[in-house]
């Protein structure tokens, strides 16, 4: 049943139910990213605060233990255990060059036969730290004196020695009794090595267990000395 | 442009400014703090492992018998004391019955640099040495005992150079064996003293 207009000439639309405008939701990227971008700089700053505090306490911590490493250190031993070692190097080094000159004589009593002798002996050390023989040798004929050569050759340490200024000479004595007598002089030189005569020692019971010691610690401080070059 | 806009700008420049002004320098200074902790790191662990060597050498050392390092202070002393050397020269050369005719002593030569002579590189031995002229007569047999003493010393009497003379036998002497008989050698004898200025 259709209601009654009154006395209005508008007509009058039918009563409808009042609904409320449906309201669309805008989202603004821009603001959103502007709001995410600022509290992400904001808490980027935060922790940059906190992890540079956290490192800066970490750099204070190392420096504490160099300073206490430091302070352990003790500069009077290190002087004293590398002197003992530079000493110990020097030692072993002369010990190393040193050369048995009784050896070489015994070897030349071994090598000298009955009918020649040795009437003149040089031995020096050179500046390059060979060791220069020179051995001026006598016997009675050139039967003699080429056997005493091969006696020497034979032996290791005058093995390739150099026989020169070979003097032959006669005399006959005067008197009523005349004798006649004759020389062979040479002379022979080499240029030795330390190994061909090497000074060894006998080493006592007991003595080993400090070789072994002295041995480690010149091991030990070539490697300290190698880290601190590093 | 509204209010909204407005404040959106305000925040954009305030956190570009926060990253110019703090971020970015501090994570520059974090950088260069956290290479300064890594040489710190490094210095601490090469002093604690040189302190821990030290120790173990200091230990070596300690373990060694006063006798051993007696005899090495013996054997290369700090200085030569020259009158005590040729003192032990004359007393080892009279306990083996041979005659001093001459003993003289040489200047202190210091450890030279490495040398070229004739092509090859002499190394130094970086050892202060000094060298004692000696003229003894003697018997063969009491001359290599001698010898034997000087090698066996208990410190260095290195023989450098060493001529054997003429016999003195003479024509009429009796002797009954070529030993017996008196030569005359010259000897350059060498001793050695410590010196750390050249072994570093």
């Amino acid at each position: 049943m259709e209601k009654n207009q009154g006395t209005s000439f508008i007509p009058k639309s039918p009563v409808r139910a009042s609904s409320k405008p449906k309201g669309t939701r805008k989202v603004y990227i821009l603001t959103y990213a502007t709001y995410v971008f600022f509290f992400g700089t904001l808490l980027a700053a935060a922790v940059v605060f906190g992890y540079g505090f956290s490192v800066n306490a970490q750099l204070a911590s190392e420096k504490s233990s160099l300073l206490i490493e430091r302070d352990s250190f003790n500069q009077a031993d290190m002087e004293r255990v590398q002197e003992l070692d530079s000493r110990m190097k020097s030692a072993f080094s002369i010990l190393d060059r040193q050369v048995s000159l009784t050896s070489l004589l015994q070897m030349l009593e071994t090598k000298t036969i009955r009918s020649a002798y040795i009437y003149g002996l040089e031995y020096s050390k050179g500046i390059d730290g060979s060791l220069n023989l020179a051995l001026q040798v006598r016997s009675g004929n050139f039967n003699d004196a080429l056997f005493q050569r091969e006696e020497f050759f034979s032996d290791s340490i005058l093995a390739g020695a150099i026989i020169s200024e070979i003097d032959y000479t006669q005399s006959e004595s005067e008197g009523a009794l005349s004798i006649k007598t004759q020389d062979v002089d040479f002379l022979v030189t080499k240029t030795l090595d330390v190994s061909d005569i090497p000074y060894t020692v006998a080493l006592e019971s007991g003595s080993l267990d400090s070789i072994e010691n002295v041995d480690t610690v010149v091991s030990d401080v070539g490697s300290v000395d190698t880290q601190e070059s590093e | 442009m509204g209010y909204k806009s407005i404040i959106q700008i305000v925040l954009f420049i305030t956190s570009i400014v926060i990253i110019v002004a703090y971020v970015q320098p501090s994570l520059l200074t974090i950088k260069e703090t956290q290479d300064e902790i890594f040489v710190y790191s490094d210095a601490v662990e090469k002093a604690s492992e040189l302190n821990i060597k030290l120790s173990s050498l200091t230990a070596d050392e300690q373990s060694f018998k006063s006798t051993d390092m007696a005899a090495l202070l013996a054997y290369l002393p700090s200085s030569i004391d020259v009158m005590a050397v040729m003192a032990d020269i004359t007393s080892i050369a009279k306990a083996n019955d041979a005659t001093i005719t001459a003993l003289g002593s040489g200047e202190l030569e210091l450890p030279n640099e490495d040398a070229v002579f004739d092509g090859k590189v002499i190394v130094s031995d970086s050892t202060p040495h000094r060298d004692i002229d000696l003229s003894v007569s003697a018997t063969y047999e009491s001359f290599k005992t001698m010898l034997r003493s000087f090698e066996k010393n208990k410190y260095p009497l290195e023989v450098v150079s060493f001529t054997l003379g003429e016999s003195s036998k003479q024509e009429g002497d009796i002797v009954t064996s070529a030993d017996d008989a008196t030569g005359k050698y010259e000897l350059v004898l060498r001793t050695y003293s410590y010196s750390d200025v050249n072994n570093q």
